[in-house]
């Protein structure tokens, strides 16, 4: 293969893995928001068990305290909890499938830098 | 070594048994290393410090509640509308607060248990911001040692580049 065609391909995987990092580093913010989110509703959780049957729990909807029915509170952020739950299973995966799909490709680049640097060299022996 | 629990995601403490197959990484490599494990370090400095400022937060609704606490129905109050405008209010209700719980729910509450619930807020936060220095510390040692890894490394290179060109000098002429 001519040093160009072997510079061209090296490029395009480079390119190819800026990419992958970049959506990678995505993943890595949204788990962590997620992360973030579940703590907060474990919280809440824990304090609407506390909270006896008479007392009483209000959402904040926009600007204003909207009332609500203590058990359906709690089977709200049960429900979100469930959710974030499984958002961050999800991400997880995809993480994981991207970390092996990187790993291939830094392979894949450390190869043709190598058969680059080969090539330069013997091309200017 | 004691590890402390991970709490990033991508927080990976070195076990000293690795220190030999870091010595045999190349220095680019490890000075990489050491400014990701730096960055990190840095991250939790950030965030240790954010959690410094919610316990003041929690601490400061608490002290107001005390002072609520002795506070009659009927009393009269100044409410602010803005930080610099107030209208005059009475107290009404005054053994019941809305506590903000997170995650967009309030709860009524009586003072007492609404100081309860600050206090428990404070003491889960304190205990995040004992494991946090714990980890931080951690992070910081492997750091040292690593940067000293990399130290010896530098050093070693300096001496042989200066005895390989010492020598050279020797063979073919003298090099300043």
């Amino acid at each position: 293969m001519s040093i160009s065609a072997l510079q061209q391909q090296f490029e395009s995987h480079v390119d190819e893995l800026r990419k992958l990092q970049q959506s990678y580093s995505k993943l890595v913010d949204s788990r962590t928001q997620f992360e973030t989110q579940l703590n907060e509703n474990k919280l809440v959780q824990e304090e609407l068990r506390l909270v006896d049957s008479e007392g009483s729990v209000y959402k904040l909807v926009g600007p204003a305290l909207v009332k609500q029915d203590l058990p359906e509170a709690k089977s709200h952020v049960d429900k979100r909890i469930g959710f974030i739950t499984t958002e961050l299973d999800r991400l997880d995966k995809a993480m994981k499938e991207y970390d092996e799909k990187m790993n291939t490709l830094r392979g894949t680049v450390m190869k043709l830098q190598n058969q680059l640097m080969q090539q330069q060299a013997s091309a200017k022996a | 070594m004691a590890q402390a629990p991970a709490t990033s995601s991508n927080g990976k403490p070195i076990p000293s048994q690795e220190e030999m197959s870091l010595l045999a990484m190349p220095l680019g490599q490890l000075q990489t290393f050491a400014k990701q494990m730096d960055e990190e370090v840095r991250f939790l400095i950030q965030s240790l410090s954010q959690l410094h400022q919610a316990v003041k937060r929690f601490e400061e609704s608490r002290d107001s509640l005390a002072q609520l606490g002795d506070a009659k129905e009927g009393s009269d109050l100044l409410v602010p509308l803005t930080s610099s405008l107030y209208v005059p209010g009475t107290l009404a209700n005054a053994g019941k607060v809305m506590v903000d719980i997170g995650a967009d729910y309030y709860v009524e509450r009586s003072v007492k248990d609404a100081s309860a619930f600050f206090s428990r807020r404070i003491a889960f936060l304190m205990d995040n911001i004992e494991k946090l220095q714990k980890t931080i510390g951690t992070k910081r040692a492997n750091l040292n040692s690593l940067q000293d890894i990399i130290d010896r490394k530098t050093q070693y290179q300096q001496q042989q580049m200066q005895q390989a060109a010492a020598a050279q000098g020797k063979g073919v002429r003298a090099s300043s």
